[in-house]
Order: structure tokens, then C-alpha cells, then sequence
């Protein structure tokens, strides 16, 4: 059940008349219920996996939480050491289930696949499906495990608030990725009815909608033509295919966070951030705090920190002075879990060497920057640059821009090599543009208005980041203007949706690009 | 908060309204219903009802043409029996003392843009409610999925970057004549495909359903309706399953016209009147238009010889406009035709010096030839011959086609019989 069906508008608009029906207490019944009716919607039987797991990871908060307590009463050393290590093994056990079990569902045809490759084998795939949300959940489980183990977040005694917390369904396909201490909070308090809260959830979910809608379907028509043959353009108009998927991505993505978050607002329930104008990124380090922030977020402290101040990190660390210096040796650490964690981030993106690739890519860039920080800024010494000058900024952005639309080409293409071969594609006759004829540009799928449409569209989205950019809350900022321009917007936004969007007829409008993780 | 609803559900209506498909030059799967609305309260001898089947065969503005008989067809592409008692239903409401003719085919249920074609432009009743529920209340069906009924800017939003002005333009004042390139322009040998039996068999359960409740329909309301089988291809089994069904009908004491075997009768030649097997061409439907409205006239008393409506008048006139270049003037005069004279089988067109020689073979009965010449796209009387030779001095250069028109006299009256619609061509250069 796709954001863009009529099916979907009218389950919402169901959930926010019972939601602000019932009493306040049993508001977060009424999201519970219909979060699993959601679930069930999208993925039937396989809700079952939602539900074992969310038990699971029930049981051992409830384990680890014991654990907790106990540490805390006793004050005997060696009973402490003892109960540590027992909690470190409980968390490590039920991190392994948790994680095993993506990795079996999400991963396991592709490690048989590899195996077969290597060693010349001959191992049958498994038949499994991959539940829905299932990438998003499991991250969540464990970063809710992590935060009880380390006290944290305090461990959730009642099995449903957990299971509204695992299967909220504004955000369960494609995210943010939430902390349990900074949801619950808000899933299990009492909300009132708020106009002006509801109209500006509304607004967001509108926006996301016409961002996914009239962009990221849109431009995905062309896109997916130019990715699937790739073979007949070269040059400039090479990188404009990649730059138009980045495009989609971006509106596809950031138009379903905006949605869910406009849906979340409503119910007086406020997520995580996803993003925060990428484009406007200095450097790939940058893009990553401002694009998917909460998996940035949930690998830098579920992974990064762990890893870098860690014991094995620290020798490592300290070995690496003794032999390379104390320069190389205080950035190594660090550089190596950031590509551990870059390794992971791609390879959480699918099961295929592409994303790991395309995970890499991005890696390399940020430990570049690391690695030769005062480098780069002995250059921009020498060469007498203002590191804040504005025509240098604008440079850095469309150098992070073009870098990362280049890491998307790995990404989308069907498998590495079409990957290289597009990437070397983009410097092989520039500027040539006598290939293009009319009917090649025809197979594109999009006539001049749609085309018009979409430069329109885009540039009106990437205005609105400048302005958020600037630190202007765009919809307190309506709310000031006068009755006739409030009304032209609102109005002018949902005849956008509704004429120039893609929904219904032969358009898929539920497969958003991160759903299927 | 209201009042921008309100504001905002105008301007959707307008929109949605604006967005609705007209396309009337290379579509007419909606214009029967569109112009049906146009028609003045109470103004109607005669209404048709039925599928394309309906509106390509029968065209009103033939019919007023030629007896000034005023009647309307409430047709669609693809409107299935399920529709009919709604179609009746609504065309009740404006011409309740109208009678009603309902041409049946093996369509019993619709397809879903066949739906589209008929509901999308009737205005909000009930009837339309209960049109679309009935159709989504039918097994695999979900009423979630009738949404886009109720909102054709769903279906239709995506014309935005194709709309024209002539999408915005109502009414043309064609009263929804059939004008597409198919009827206008095809000619299909449905020889093969054409099936006769006697036999019958067992029709579904669902062809029970619709016209039982059709026919309930109408005897609670005591409507004059009688139904029509056009003469067009039906599969083997289809066409016996009609004869069981019109000898239901016929059991309920209600009329039924089986054209399916009246070929003949009509004039209708399987060879040329079709532009597929399932729809005759303009030719094709002037002589089933003359055939059938004279029956209906009869059936119901009309007058067929009536004042002048200004009107129809002016419709007509427009319409010939648009199709008058795939006509000779006198095959609409259907007062004086004889479809029984053969149309001349034209042998050959050949140049001679300064001149130019038809010859076609003779027709049994033929009194006479019209000679015709294509000039600026329309056929131009050229010569009436009695011979069946003519030669052509004023021949152009380039293109000249010609056909010949054949004709017997009665009472010093000619009465036309048919003409290669094609016509044949010499391609003179000087």
C-alpha cells in the first residue's frame, strides 16, 4: 500500500479521526493497531517476523536491564566483573540473532552466491522473502538493546510499547531510523488536537508527496531509460543522466521522510531529521551528516565510536605511532573505522558489491579528507585562497555534487562493470552532443512540457533548501503572510499534486527507491 | 476552513473538468453521452442506447437529414448490459415520453476504461452511484478501486501536457456525430468473420442478470423500450447465446429487431459498408441508419415527415462540414436510394492523347451513371451517363480519381444505388 493510493489517504485519514477520537490514553493503542494492520497491508504473513523479533528483543532488554540492576546493587568487584561480562555476552547474543537474522533474509543468497563463486561450489540459494522494513527495524532493535545495555534508555516493560515502537508505521519502510529514548517519549504521552500543529503536518506531508509525485516518479522515467542503455550516450549527457538520478533519489527519498514526518506531526509525534539540504554539502564528509542523517548517526555511534575507542583500535593505534609517527598514526585509527563504517553503509544499501563499492567510494573521500586535512589547507594557503570566500564555497559544492553523483552511478547501475563503463563514458567526447537525434530523446519518455515541468520543480525545490538553508522556517513564515497568499500556496500545492503528479492508471507509486530495504 | 475547501473543491472541478478526454477527431468513444446532455428537455422522438455498435451504425443526423426524424444515440465504447438499465434510467429523466431502442451485443460486462467512457461525463445522481457500485460490487472487484470514478482527475491528470484548445470546447454542435478516421476512412471485407446460425445455446448468468433487471426496470415504469441486434460479427457461440437471449426478451413481450441476417434487406455488403467486423463505416451506416429509423418510425407512429428543427438543421450542416468529403451528396438522400443496385465495378481508368477513359462494367437495373471526380478532396459530379464508358476532356494534372454512382429512374426520379467508395485513380502528368 503505497503513500500515492487512494487506499493509503484513506487509511490515514481513518487512523486521524480515531487518533484524535479516543480518549487520550489509548492514542497509542489506536497507532499500535493500525500500525500492524499497515504492516500487514504491505507484507502479509510476514508479520510475523516483525512480531518474533520485537519479542525477542523484548525479552533481552528485559534481560539486560536485569542485568543492569544487579550490577548496580552489588558493590563486590569481582561479582560486578562477572555480571559485565554476562550482560556484554547477552547484548553480543542478541545483537547476533538480530543482525543474523537480515543477514540471513537480506544476504544469504549473495554470501551462497559468492561462496558458489570461490570455490567453485555448488550451494542451492535459499527461497526466503525479504520482510519489509526489515533494514530499518533490525537498526533500530539494536541500537534499543545497546542503549539499555548502557543505561541509557530505560528497558521497556510493556511488550506493546515496544511493538509500537518497532512497527510505527509512518516510518518503518524507509525511515528515519529513531531512538527509542526520543520516540517513546512522544509514542506514549497524550497529544492534544492542535490546529496549527495538524495544518503544518499536513503542509510537510503535501510537500513530500509532491517532491516524490511530480519530481522523483517523473524524472525516474528518463532515468531508468538512460541507466538500461547506458551504451548510447556519452559525454556531458552522461553526467546528466547520473545527475537527474540524483535528483530522484533525492526527491524520492526526502519526499518519503517529509510525508512520514508530516503524518507524525499530525499525531503531535516529531521525527528525526533525514535530511538537511545536501546539496548544499562542502565535502562528502558533509553530504553524509546532511543525507540519511540517521544512519550517519546510528553508524557513528553504534559503530564508529565503539570501534575507534576501542581496546583492539587503541593498540592499534599506538602501534601505528610507534612505526608511521605520530601524524599517520593518530588519523589511522579513525580512518579505519570510517571505512568500516562506509563498508557497512554500502552494504547495507543491498546485497550486491556495487553498494559495497559505492560505499567505498564515498569512504575514500571522507578518510582523504582526514588523512590530508592540513594538506589541503597548506594548498589553499599557498594558492592565497579564502576557505570562505563564497565562489570557493559554491566550487566545493559542486565538487561534492559531481563526486557524489558519481558514487550514484555505481549504485544504480545493474553491476559494476556498467558502472565503469558509464563513469569512463562521461569523458569520452564531452562535448559531443551529434548523437543526440530527436528520436533517441523521444525513447527518453518525456515530452518538453514534462521536461519544463521538471526544471521548474526542481529549481522551486531547491529554493525552498536555500531558504531552510538559511535557517527560515518556511511554514511559520507562511503563517504570516495574508489569507490570499496562504490560500494561492496551499491551493497551488495540492493542484500541483493532483495534476502534475504520477499516481494511478499504469504509474506504480509505491516503490520508492529505499522501500525495499 | 470551509470556505477553502470550497474554494479549493471548485477549482478542482474545474480542473478535472478541463482535463476530461475530448479528443472528437480521432476518438468518439464518449461524444454520444457528452452531446446527449445538450439536448433540450422532452425534445426527442427516438433515443438509441448501446455500445459503438450503436453509434457507428446508427447516426441521428442521417436520419433527420433524410425524414427529419429527431432522435439521439446515448452511446459509448464498450457500454456492456450491465449499463443498460442506468443508461435507460438516465436518458428517462430528460426524455421521459422518448422511446428507447437498445442495441444489444455479447458485451455483458465493461471494461474498466469502457466504464470511464460512460460515467466520466454523466453528471452526479444517483444513477451514476449506483452505475459504478453495481460495476465494482461484481467478483474481484474492490469499491476502493472506484475512486477514480467518482474523480476522473485521477485517470486523467496526466493530460495536462497534451490538452488543447479543442479539449475546452464543449459542444461543437455536431450533437456527438461519429467522425473518427476508422469510420470515416477504413472499408474491411468481413466476409469471413460473418456468422449466421439458427442454433442456440445457453447465455451466462450474467447476461440473466443485467436484462432481467432492464426488463423489470421497465415494466415497473411501463417504459416503451425495444431492442435492436445489429448486423456485425459475433463469435460462433456468441451468436447463438443471442438467439436464446432475444427469444427471452421476446418472452417478455418485449420487441426485438434481429438485423443479423437482413444484410440484404439493409443493403448493407459485407464487402465494403464495415470499416472492422464489428462496425460499419459512414457509408455502411447511412443505409442501416435509413433502414432501421423507417421500422422504429413506423413502430412508434412518428411522423416522418416533421417541421424543421433549427437545430438538428444547423448540426447537420456542421457535421457535413467535417464528413461531407467522404460522401456524395446524393448517397444521403436516402429517400431516393435503391440499395439493391450493385455499386459498378470500375474495369479501368486509361489516357489517350488529350483525353481520359473510364469504363466500368454494366449493373443489372441500372438506368444510369453519375460520374464523380475527386476535386480538393471531395467527390464533384462530373457527367450522367447511360453508357458504361465515359471520357474525361477536363482531366487534371496529377492525381484524378473517379467513381461512378449508379442510378435507376422511377417516376423521372433517380434512385441511387452504390459506389466504389475508393473510386479509381489515373495519375496524369504533362
Amino acid at each position: 500500500m503505497g503513500f500515492l493510493s487512494f487506499k493509503f489517504i484513506l487509511f490515514i485519514a481513518v487512523i486521524f479521526f480515531m487518533f484524535f477520537v479516543v480518549p487520550k490514553k489509548y492514542q497509542w493503542v489506536v497507532l499500535l493497531l493500525f500500525s500492524y494492520v499497515y504492516y500487514y497491508l504491505c507484507s502479509h504473513k510476514l508479520i510475523i517476523i516483525l512480531f518474533a523479533d520485537t519479542l525477542f528483543v523484548f525479552l533481552a532488554g528485559k534481560c539486560l536491564s536485569y542485568f543492569n540492576s544487579r550490577i548496580k546493587e552489588t558493590d563486590n568487584k569481582e561479582t560486578k566483573e562477572k555480571l559485565l561480562k554476562k550482560r556484554k555476552a547477552v547484548l553480543c547474543l542478541s545483537i547476533a540473532v538480530t543482525l543474523g537474522l537480515l543477514i540471513i533474509l537480506k544476504y544469504g543468497n549473495f554470501i551462497i552466491e559468492n561462496i558458489n563463486y570461490a570455490v567453485n561450489g555448488n550451494i542451492t540459494f535459499l527461497n526466503l522473502v525479504l520482510p519489509i522494513g526489515l533494514s530499518f527495524y533490525t537498526l533500530q532493535a539494536i541500537s534499543y538493546l545497546v542503549d539499555v545495555s548502557k543505561g541509557k534508555c530505560k528497558c521497556e516493560e510493556n511488550l506493546f510499547h515496544l511493538m509500537l515502537f518497532m512497527s510505527y508505521f509512518p516510518q518503518i519502510i524507509q525511515g528515519p531510523i529513531p531512538r527509542y529514548k526520543k520516540l517513546a517519549d512522544q509514542l506514549f504521552e497524550e497529544h492534544d488536537y492542535d490546529y496549527t500543529r495538524v495544518a503544518h503536518g499536513i503542509q510537510l506531508m503535501l510537500w513530500g508527496i509532491a517532491k516524490k509525485a511530480i519530481i522523483a516518479d517523473r524524472i525516474g522515467i528518463p532515468v531508468r531509460y538512460f541507466f538500461s542503455n547506458f551504451v548510447k550516450f556519452h559525454g556531458f549527457v552522461s553526467l546528466l543522466g547520473a545527475i537527474c538520478y540524483g535528483f530522484q533519489i533525492y526527491a524520492d527519498f526526502s519526499g518519503g521522510i517529509d510525508t512520514i514526518k508530516g503524518i507524525s506531526e499530525v499525531f503531535g509525534i516529531y521525527l528525526d531529521d533525514n535530511f538537511r539540504q545536501p546539496f548544499f554539502s562542502k565535502s562528502v564528509e558533509e553530504f553524509w551528516r546532511r543525507w540519511h542523517i540517521t544512519l550517519g548517526a546510528w553508524m557513528k555511534d553504534y559503530v564508529f565510536y565503539p570501534l575507534s575507542l576501542s581496546k583492539t583500535f587503541n593498540k592499534l593505534s599506538k602501534k601505528a605511532r610507534k612505526r608511521f609517527g605520530d601524524k599517520v598514526g593518530k588519523k589511522l585509527a579513525p580512518c579505519l573505522a570510517m571505512f568500516i563504517v562506509y563498508f557497512l553503509v554500502g552494504f547495507w544499501h543491498g546485497a550486491e558489491w556495487k553498494y559495497v563499492v559505492y560505499g567505498i567510494w564515498n569512504g575514500l573521500f571522507i578518510m582523504s579528507n582526514i588523512f590530508f586535512e592540513s594538506e589541503y589547507k597548506a594548498v589553499l594557503s599557498i594558492l592565497k585562497i579564502n576557505p570562505e570566500a563564497k565562489w570557493f564555497n559554491l566550487f566545493r559544492m559542486i565538487r561534492t555534487f559531481l563526486i557524489c553523483s558519481v558514487g550514484r552511478i555505481i549504485s544504480r547501475s545493474d553491476n559494476l562493470l556498467s558502472a565503469l563503463y558509464l563513469i569512463r563514458s562521461i569523458f569520452r567526447g564531452f562535448f559531443d552532443t551529434s548523437y543526440l537525434s530527436a528520436e533517441l530523446l523521444s525513447e527518453l519518455g518525456l515530452n518538453l512540457k514534462n521536461w519544463i515541468l521538471l526544471i521548474i520543480m526542481i529549481t522551486i525545490v531547491m529554493i525552498v533548501d536555500y531558504i531552510k538553508e538559511k535557517g527560515i522556517d518556511i511554514r511559520k513564515a507562511i503563517d504570516n503572510k495574508n489569507l490570499l497568499i496562504r490560500w494561492s500556496l496551499y491551493i497551488a500545492l495540492v493542484l500541483s499534486i493532483l495534476v502534475f503528479g504520477l499516481y494511478g492508471g499504469e504509474y506504480d507509486a509505491s516503490a520508492f527507491i529505499y522501500g525495499k530495504f | 476552513m470551509i470556505c477553502f475547501f470550497l474554494v479549493l473543491f471548485v477549482l478542482i472541478s474545474s480542473v478535472q473538468y478541463a482535463l476530461l478526454y475530448r479528443d472528437r477527431k480521432t476518438d468518439n468513444s464518449s461524444y454520444q453521452v457528452i452531446d446527449f446532455y445538450n439536448e433540450k428537455k422532452n425534445s426527442l422522438d427516438v433515443v438509441f442506447i448501446g455500445s459503438s455498435c450503436c453509434f457507428s451504425f446508427y447516426s441521428p443526423l442521417f436520419a433527420y437529414n433524410a425524414y427529419g426524424i429527431k432522435t439521439a444515440n446515448f452511446s459509448s465504447s464498450g457500454m456492456g448490459m450491465l449499463a443498460f438499465k442506468y443508461a435507460v434510467e438516465e436518458v428517462k429523466k430528460t426524455q421521459a415520453d422518448a422511446p428507447i431502442v437498445i442495441t444489444l451485443s455479447d458485451q455483458d460486462e465493461m471494461e474498466y476504461k469502457s466504464l470511464h467512457y460512460l460515467a466520466d461525463y454523466m453528471p452526479m445522481s444517483s444513477t451514476k452511484l449506483n452505475l459504478i457500485l453495481s460495476y465494482f460490487s461484481k467478483e474481484g472487484e474492490s469499491i476502493l478501486n472506484s475512486a477514480e470514478y467518482f474523480f476522473p482527475l485521477m485517470r486523467f491528470h496526466e493530460r495536462w501536457s497534451e490538452i488543447t484548445v479543442d479539449d475546452l470546447i464543449v459542444n461543437d454542435g455536431t450533437k456527438g456525430a461519429t467522425r473518427h478516421e476508422y469510420y470515416l476512412d477504413y472499408i474491411t471485407d468481413i466476409n469471413s468473420d460473418y456468422y449466421l446460425s439458427e442454433e442456440k445455446l445457453d447465455y451466462p448468468e450474467s447476461w440473466e442478470k443485467h436484462i432481467s433487471e432492464l426488463l423489470d426496470y421497465c415494466d415497473e415504469n411501463n417504459y416503451e423500450v425495444m431492442f435492436m441486434v445489429p448486423p456485425k460479427s459475433f463469435k460462433e457461440d456468441s451468436f447463438k447465446m443471442m438467439n436464446s437471449l432475444v427469444s427471452m426478451i421476446e418472452n417478455r413481450g418485449y420487441y426485438v429487431l434481429d438485423l443479423r441476417d437482413k444484410t440484404d434487406d439493409i443493403g448493407l455488403n459485407l464487402t465494403y459498408d464495415y470499416y472492422d467486423k464489428y462496425h460499419t463505416n459512414i457509408h455502411g451506416s447511412v443505409k442501416f441508419t435509413d433502414y432501421v429509423i423507417k421500422i422504429v418510425a413506423d413502430r412508434y407512429g412518428i411522423d416522418p415527415k416533421q417541421p424543421e428543427d433549427k437545430d438538428f438543421s444547423d448540426a447537420f450542416a456542421k457535421y457535413y462540414e467535417y464528413v461531407g468529403s467522404k460522401l456524395i451528396e446524393d448517397e444521403l438522400n436516402m429517400v431516393n436510394r435503391d440499395y439493391q443496385l450493385e455499386r459498378p465495378q470500375l474495369l479501368s481508368v486509361s489516357r489517350n492523347d488529350k483525353e481520359v477513359c473510364l469504363k466500368w462494367a454494366e449493373v443489372d437495373g441500372a438506368d444510369g451513371y453519375d460520374i464523380y471526380r475527386k476535386e480538393e478532396n471531395k467527390w464533384t459530379k462530373i457527367a450522367d451517363v447511360s453508357e458504361s464508358e465515359f471520357i474525361d476532356t477536363h482531366y487534371f494534372n496529377g492525381d484524378n480519381i473517379y467513381t461512378v454512382f449508379s442510378y435507376r429512374s422511377e417516376n423521372g426520379i433517380k434512385k441511387y444505388g452504390n459506389y466504389d467508395y475508393e473510386g479509381i485513380n489515373i495519375k496524369v502528368e504533362d
